[in-house]
């Protein structure tokens, strides 16, 4: 699906994009343009003037004011120069991360969950970051910098063309001809590299996995007690060499290109040499004969940058597809715009059903449930049974394929995402502890949060033993991502942390994925004990593998293969002697003391 | 001095990644200076012939020979230029490799140490924002041979120039030829340099600065945006708990932050630039002029006028750039010298005496640990022996010192103080690698790599046919690998391999036991071996275990203390010290104590 401007476009599309916030830059890409020529103008002239004083009448004097206004009129142009040209710089950074790189962001956090998971819309993600902004040198940035220096190079190459066609026009074609023999050259580097950049970047992508792996503390240890090291190094190795071999590929391929540009250059010396020597023994002035040598040297270096700007335009413009790609990618619109509902909340289940994309099975399988308003419900089955498909079904972050979900019989498409999911305080079996502190991690914000609410939670959680006892307390920093001297929880602390979070968001919707796997006997009872005081009037949903904890709960779902088997509550269920009641056996037989069998 | 000896480890590095980047990056130089110097000399000579009335047909047959040296020299200069682009390759590729061979083999105890993290993060940081060990070798080592050169070369000319006399009898012709006009030139060419220099170094200091000014700022953002942005786990809480907008504001403030400073910085950064060139130019504007009238005095001819505009040009040009580049490069050096000391950390050692021949048990002496930083200790005068014949349980609330006590037993730490004995032998004497051969771990947060099942489960051994059937039978992961789109060859996680699939926890708990059990003849240590699999499938699992685990040993630690049961020892700890011992029955025969409270407090909901 892969969409390619043409490079003028592109070109249009960037200055359209980022001039709006940044005004200056076309008037600092005219003056830097503008010094540029005159500058290199000026340097050509010095060794004329002189040579025209000595061939001349004229006396020292002369050559002395000349050489000095010239060389005073290039410091002020330098001066000029490099300020704007550092504010160039500036701006074109700044349209790389601020207006183009927000907009990638913002985008991918934004978008549907769905979306996000899908591996193609990834992969278009990553090529846009890794080809479009993270680099100075390709990209957003780059059209910038080679739009700019195709200007300087090519008014420059114009200027001087007019007046070396004062000497011969033929110089002009000779000069183009060796140019197209450089380009010739650059185009085969071009198209190797470009037909090999997925190769190569799948390479850079795998060696920089078993890098980022290899320094990577969760690691650490597994990969000592296994001889894992001696595996990952010899994967490591062949990576290496393949990707030095596509390396000296290129540059086996530029190495010719260089040949080209060589015998562009002898072309050009040849002609201008055989041209002049005939000329002068023909008559023409040393002046002269000085001035054509500068303006020749200083016309095949712009043309030289002419052909690399050209190239280094056209890799941007590759950029900018994978950016435009990306930002153009068609997104999921599932969510409404509709407020948040308050006060005690139903749930229904509408004959809801669910595949995963691509795939015929379905997962949840004409799932068909009410909760009444603060009724706590808890889902059993075995792995595999559908339980965290329905969590996140629940919670909105996949859609179902068949069926609607209704809070309070207004469909979940009716709301606004963050109305929707700011109804629901989730805990999932992960922890993700980000690198902030306790209460920002709690919060999930970095402004100020509301005291009362925190001690609270923390008190509901079970971690205010915890807390009270950190150096920094609430402002302790979490995990040593960004600072090197940051706190790391054990397994259970963290997922006290996770229930802290959940409650002190207060969504109306309670959803309990295994939180309390991590926990030690003691702690998990705590937590039963708190379990009603803790979820209150909310409407919840507990999913575990203990089925203890399936006793506070007013209603018991057995799930297998997608379906509702068995509904009632503990009692009930156990009176019925189904799944339900036969899984309870199973794991209470270690419990009872007279059931076991003896090792 | 510091730096010239960072810049020297660096140096020692580069050479040490290829034997031959050196000579290689200097004959480049050499040669690229050649070729932009050939021209110009040329040049010369073909206007010091014309002044000298050489005739038509002799210049033409100078201009063809000129026009064959060019051509090889060119020729040369390309191939050098493939040699180097491919040496610079190499080295970037190599050092890499190194890096991550050096962190997979360090010890445990080094790995995890914030000091040597902070060492390696600053090296990588550094490194992205300065270009790395190819800018080094491009920027400065080359940097370095073309001012050599450009002085041997431009020198020899300058020397002549200046000792050029005129033939005259002027005033003029008498300045041009005193030495007072030989040491101004010389003034001349120097001032600028070293006024450049000083810019140079200025401008990087500035450029240094700034770049400390934002380093927890761009370390935030690159968290922000590498680590978070990209996670499945992270795009559910982004979502559920409105991080979006709490992640767009960091990326914003920091981006407008970076560009506020950068500002600054530059418009500074300009000013020492400009100061430097005009400098130069002033300079150069004055050499020009002596230049002149050394001509006009007839001391030397025009086209060695010429020659000698753009022979010095040239050469003031290479030096301050050459100067500039090796200023503004300094930092690079703290950065890679960095690079150097991570690399040169000591492996592991893996001598050590041969493994006693019947391990049957594993003895603690007075054992005490305690975690670099920590006032407490996480385990304190520990005396217990664990047998390598059973199937031992490890219980005690959270925090209680159990996770340590499993480390200290892999040997990924070892005792404050106190031994630990596998039979009679210091376990420290012994042989590392032999060591852990014997132990098959699962951790509690085992992790698997993103390739496929079969080499996660072979962990980097060679593939064993019925082995691997066991070890799959015996973890009861192999209806589990059955259905997977490729069996045992289905790449686990999607990041590197379109069709590769993410596991469940359950799923990825089983391989992890395969691993574990793919260990031959290994005790076992699984540190919450269950607690992602369903009632039903932890059943079968401890349903199995004994019969399994054929008489070898294993040690367990569970919050099930459903698990307990099966175990024919078990050890209780609390606050880091062994609290009780016996089996279940004799521990809950007590009536009391830290066994029986975990085990009631689990059991009455199921009774």
């Amino acid at each position: 699906m892969k969409h390619k401007h043409r490079v003028i476009e592109n070109v249009t599309y960037y200055f359209k994009t980022v001039l709006p916030s940044h005004p200056a830059m076309q008037r600092h890409m005219m003056i830097q343009v503008i010094c540029t020529v005159f500058m290199a103008l000026a340097t050509v002239l010095i060794p004329t003037v002189i040579v025209n004083v000595l061939a001349s009448s004229l006396g020292i004097e002369t050559m002395i004011v000349q050489v000095s206004g010239i060389s005073l009129g290039l410091a002020v142009l330098t001066y000029v120069l490099n300020r704007v040209t550092n504010l160039g710089f500036l701006e074109g950074v700044s349209g790389r991360i601020l207006t183009f790189g927000e907009k990638v962001y913002g985008k991918y956090i934004t978008m549907d969950y769905t979306d996000m998971t899908q591996a193609d819309l990834n992969y278009s993600y990553t090529k846009a970051l890794d080809n479009g902004i993270n680099s100075n040198w390709e990209g957003a940035e780059a059209m910038y910098t080679q739009v700019l220096r195709l200007l300087k190079n090519g008014i420059g190459f114009l200027v001087y063309g007019v007046i070396i066609s004062f000497y011969s026009p033929f110089i002009f074609l000779v000069v183009l001809l060796s140019g197209m023999l450089s380009f010739y050259g650059l185009n085969r580097v071009r198209r190797y590299k470009e037909e090999n950049r997925k190769a190569r970047s799948a390479l850079q992508t795998k060696r920089r996995y078993l890098k980022n792996q290899s320094i990577d503390m969760r690691n650490a240890e597994d990969v000592r007690l296994y001889p894992i090291a001696d595996w990952l190094n010899a994967k490591n190795q062949a990576l290496k060499q393949e990707s030095f071999d596509y390396a000296k590929r290129e540059h086996a391929i530029q190495f010719v290109a260089d040949i080209c540009d060589m015998a562009a250059l002898v072309l050009r010396e040849g002609f201008a040499y055989i041209y002049l020597v005939i000329s002068v023994y023909q008559g023409m002035s040393l002046v002269r004969f000085t001035l054509f040598f500068s303006l020749m040297s200083g016309f095949t270096t712009w043309m030289k940058e002419i052909v690399d700007g050209i190239f280094k335009l056209q890799v941007a413009s590759q950029g900018m597809d994978d950016l435009r790609e990306f930002l153009d990618y068609p997104e999921t619109h599932f969510w409404g715009s509709g407020e948040a509902v308050d006060g005690e909340l139903t749930i229904v289940f509408d004959h809801i059903s669910f595949c995963y994309p691509g795939q015929e099975k379905r997962v949840i399988d004409d799932f068909n449930v009410e909760l009444k308003a603060g009724e706590k419900l808890a889902l059993v089955g075995i792995n595999g049974a559908g339980k965290s498909t329905l969590v996140k079904l629940l919670c909105g972050l996949i859609h179902p394929t068949e069926g609607v979900i209704r809070i309070n019989g207004f469909p979940q498409s009716y709301f606004s995402e963050s109305a929707y999911m700011g109804m629901i305080s989730p805990v999932f079996q992960e922890s993700e502890i980000w690198a902030l502190n306790v209460e920002q991690n709690i919060a999930m914000s970095r402004l100020s949060m509301d005291q009362n609410r925190l001690e609270d939670v923390l008190e509901k959680s079970g971690m205010m033993q915890k807390v009270a006892g950190l150096k920094e307390g609430l402002k302790t920093q979490l995990t040593r991502n960004i600072y090197l001297d940051g706190e790391n929880f054990s397994g259970g602390e963290q997922q006290k942390l996770m229930l802290a979070r959940a409650l002190y968001k207060q969504g109306r919707i309670l959803v309990l994925d295994e939180p309390t796997a991590a926990l030690d006997a003691l702690a998990e009872q705590a937590m039963y004990e708190s379990y009603q005081q803790l979820v209150g009037t909310h409407t919840s949903l507990f999913i575990s593998h203990r089925l203890s904890s399936t006793r506070f709960c007013d209603r018991i779902l057995f799930l297998a293969n997608g379906r509702v088997l068995e509904s009632g509550s503990h009692e009930e269920l156990m009176r019925y002697g189904g799944e339900y009641a036969s899984m309870f056996h199973v794991q209470s037989q270690y419990y009872k003391e007279d059931q076991y069998e003896a090792v | 001095m510091k730096p010239f000896k960072k810049a020297l480890q660096v140096v020692g590095l580069v050479h040490s990644l290829d034997p031959w980047a050196l000579a290689i990056s200097g004959s480049y130089a050499f040669f690229v200076l050649v070729m932009s110097y050939f021209p110009t000399l040329f040049l010369a000579l073909v206007l010091n012939q014309f002044q000298a009335q050489v005739p038509q047909a002799e210049l033409l047959r100078h201009v063809v020979i000129y026009l064959a040296v060019l051509a090889l020299v060119g020729l040369i200069t390309a191939g050098l230029k493939k040699l180097n682009t491919d040496s610079l390759d190499w080295i970037s590729f190599e050092l890499n490799a190194r890096l991550t061979r050096k962190s997979l083999e360090m010890a445990y105890t080094k790995l995890i140490s914030p000091d040597i993290r902070l060492m390696y993060q600053r090296a990588e940081e550094g490194s992205n924002s300065s270009g790395g060990i190819q800018s080094f070798v491009e920027d400065m080592v080359q940097s370095l041979f073309t001012i050599l050169f450009s002085i041997f070369f431009s020198g020899a000319a300058l020397v002549s120039l200046m000792l050029a006399k005129s033939p005259f009898t002027t005033s003029l012709a008498g300045f041009a030829n005193s030495e007072g006009t030989i040491l101004l030139m010389g003034a001349l060419i120097l001032v600028p340099m070293v006024i450049s220099v000083w810019t140079s170094a200025r401008s990087a200091g500035v450029m240094y600065s700034i770049f400390k000014e934002n380093t927890t700022v761009n370390r935030e953002m690159s968290y922000y945006v590498s680590t978070i942005i990209s996670n499945e786990e992270s795009g559910k809480l982004i979502r559920l708990y409105r991080g979006a907008k709490m992640i767009q504001e960091v990326i914003h403030h920091t981006v407008v932050s970076i560009i506020a400073s950068f500002g600054k910085g530059m418009l500074k950064m300009a000013h020492y630039e400009s100061l430097g060139q005009i400098a130069t130019l002033l300079c150069m504007g004055g050499l020009y002029v002596l230049i002149g009238i050394k001509a006009y005095t007839q001391a030397i001819l025009v086209g060695t006028l010429l020659l000698n505009v753009n022979l010095i040009q040239n050469m003031v040009n290479q030096l301050v750039k050459g100067l500039s580049n090796i200023a503004s490069y300094s930092n690079l050096v703290n950065y890679l010298s960095y690079y150097s000391d991570y690399l040169a950390i000591e492996d592991e050692s893996f001598q050590g005496a041969s493994m006693p021949d019947q391990p049957y048990m594993l003895r603690f002496d007075e054992v005490s640990y305690r975690y670099p930083g920590s006032d407490q200790e996480a385990l304190s005068r520990l005396s217990l022996s664990i047998s390598l014949d059973e199937v031992t349980g490890l219980v005690g609330k959270n925090g209680c010192g159990k996770s340590t006590l499993v480390k200290l037993i892999c040997r990924l730490i070892s005792p404050t103080s106190g031994t630990i004995y596998l039979n009679d032998q210091d376990i420290q004497t012994i042989a590392l690698d032999d060591y852990r051969k014997q132990l098959g771990v699962v951790f509690q947060d085992f992790r698997l790599f993103a390739y496929s099942v079969e080499e996660n489960i072979c962990a980097g051994a060679t593939l064993d046919e019925a082995w691997f059937m066991n070890a799959i039978a015996k973890s009861h992961a192999s209806s589990m690998i059955d259905h997977l789109p490729h069996r045992e060859k289905t790449v686990i996680k999607t990041q590197m391999d379109d069709e590769g699939v993410e596991l469940s926890g359950g799923q990825a708990q089983k391989l992890a036991m395969a691993r574990a059990w793919y260990k031959q003849g290994a005790t076992l240590i699984l540190d919450e071996p269950t607690a992602a699999l369903d009632p039903l499938a932890e059943f079968e699992l401890y349903q199995d275990f004994n019969h399994s685990i054929q008489g070898k040993g294993a040690l367990v630690i569970s919050h099930r203390m459903s698990s307990c049961k099966f175990c024919q020892r078990i050890l209780v700890f609390d606050q880091g010290k062994l609290v009780d011992e016996g089996n279940h029955d004799s521990l809950m025969a007590r009536h009391e104590g830290v066994y029986y409270e975990l085990y009631s407090a689990q059991a009455q909901y199921y009774q």
